[in-house]
């Protein structure tokens, strides 16, 4: 994300629509990112991105600079993700007319619509292995290249906590890639 | 001396992340060239944690997420506009300044029915808390009735006694 000017900010937080225009192509691609990696859907992550900035909006005057700006919507898109992704699973426990493979199966080829490369289909399957805390830790630090201290400071856990989820999901997903090796050596 | 199951350990985080400082990273090195095990360990790592994601796309919002963000603050920009608009400083002000003949009069007539509304209640409680006062002595009197019926002992009662 390109840094964003203090006086594009603070135009913003006093309703400047040009200015929070400004705002929001510096930092969407960052927030549509994330979502997306963690709800798994296009659709779910313009919604989640739409919500962040309509929430940005109405909290900007109330952010006190005492984190990055950058810090601060990471927080809310992260917190607005898993909440979506939380209630996304609620919805399918509640219809649970199709089987978890075929719902897998349908927000796949979803993504598949709009993503070729191979690579993506590696990601979202080593994504899916995990829960949405660890997910989380992964995405920031695997995807958007956040050091540890920013992921603990996004979202405000332990720096320890970062290590032993990263940890946790690194051995999922390494068992994930054995598996698939295997299978392709077959 | 740290053991594999640390070295492993520091493999999957702060090595492949790049979060050990020189020294910490060559203790590493040095035992991965001599340690087969924690060697094979070293690169699933890498690719789980680093490999894996280093080619993923990066993906944009459609330009209709803008326009519904657009349409979503502007609007209650507008509602926060009017709220202003109607209880802006200047409307309060001259809101008053119509108002304030009327406005001291009903303050000034509120201010004594409020005194005078006061003064009566407080007057019918005094008068209330005398009556019981009253109905209290005329109650122990009674009680006490007995006792002096029956108490005789003055010196003029004793004498005839």
């Amino acid at each position: 994300m390109q840094e964003i000017a203090q006086d594009i900010l603070e135009r913003s937080a006093a309703g400047d629509l040009a200015a929070f225009e400004c705002l929001y192509r510096a930092s969407s691609g960052l927030v549509y990112n994330v979502a997306f990696r963690i709800v798994d859907s296009h659709q779910d992550a313009e919604e989640v991105t739409q919500d962040v900035f309509v929430n940005v909006y109405k909290n900007l005057s109330k952010f006190e600079f005492r984190s990055s700006f950058k810090t601060w919507i990471y927080r809310i898109t992260i917190n607005a993700a898993l909440n979506r992704s939380k209630k996304m699973i609620k919805e399918k426990k509640r219809t649970a007319v199709l089987s978890d493979y075929q719902i897998d199966s349908v927000s796949f080829k979803e993504q598949k619509a709009n993503d070729s490369k191979p690579d993506d289909e590696l990601v979202h399957r080593l994504l899916s292995s995990l829960n949405p805390d660890q997910k989380a830790c992964v995405v920031l630090r695997n995807i958007e290249g956040l050091s540890y201290e920013e992921v603990s400071r996004s979202l405000n856990i332990n720096i320890n906590t970062v290590r032993s989820r990263l940890k946790r999901a690194r051995e999922k997903m390494g068992k994930l890639i054995k598996k698939r090796g295997d299978h392709d050596e077959l | 001396m740290m053991n594999c199951k640390s070295i492993q350990e520091l493999l999957l985080t702060d090595y492949v992340d790049g979060e050990m400082s020189d020294s910490e990273r060559k203790i590493i090195d040095d035992h991965l060239k001599s340690c087969q095990k924690c060697e094979e360990f070293a690169l699933l790592a890498k690719k789980v944690g680093v490999d894996s994601f280093s080619d993923t796309e990066r993906v944009s919002p459609s330009e209709n997420v803008w326009q519904r963000i657009k349409m979503q603050v502007s609007s209650s920009s507008e509602k926060c506009n009017i709220f202003n608009n109607i209880f802006s400083l200047e409307n309060i002000k001259n809101a008053f300044a119509l108002m304030r003949p009327r406005l001291v009069l009903a303050s000034i007539l509120f201010v004594v029915l409020s005194t005078t509304l006061f003064i009566k209640v407080s007057e019918q409680n005094l008068a209330l808390k005398q009556e019981e006062q009253v109905v209290v002595y005329l109650a122990t009197l009674s009680e006490d009735d007995d006792s002096f019926d029956e108490d005789f002992e003055t010196n003029i009662e004793k004498y005839f006694l």
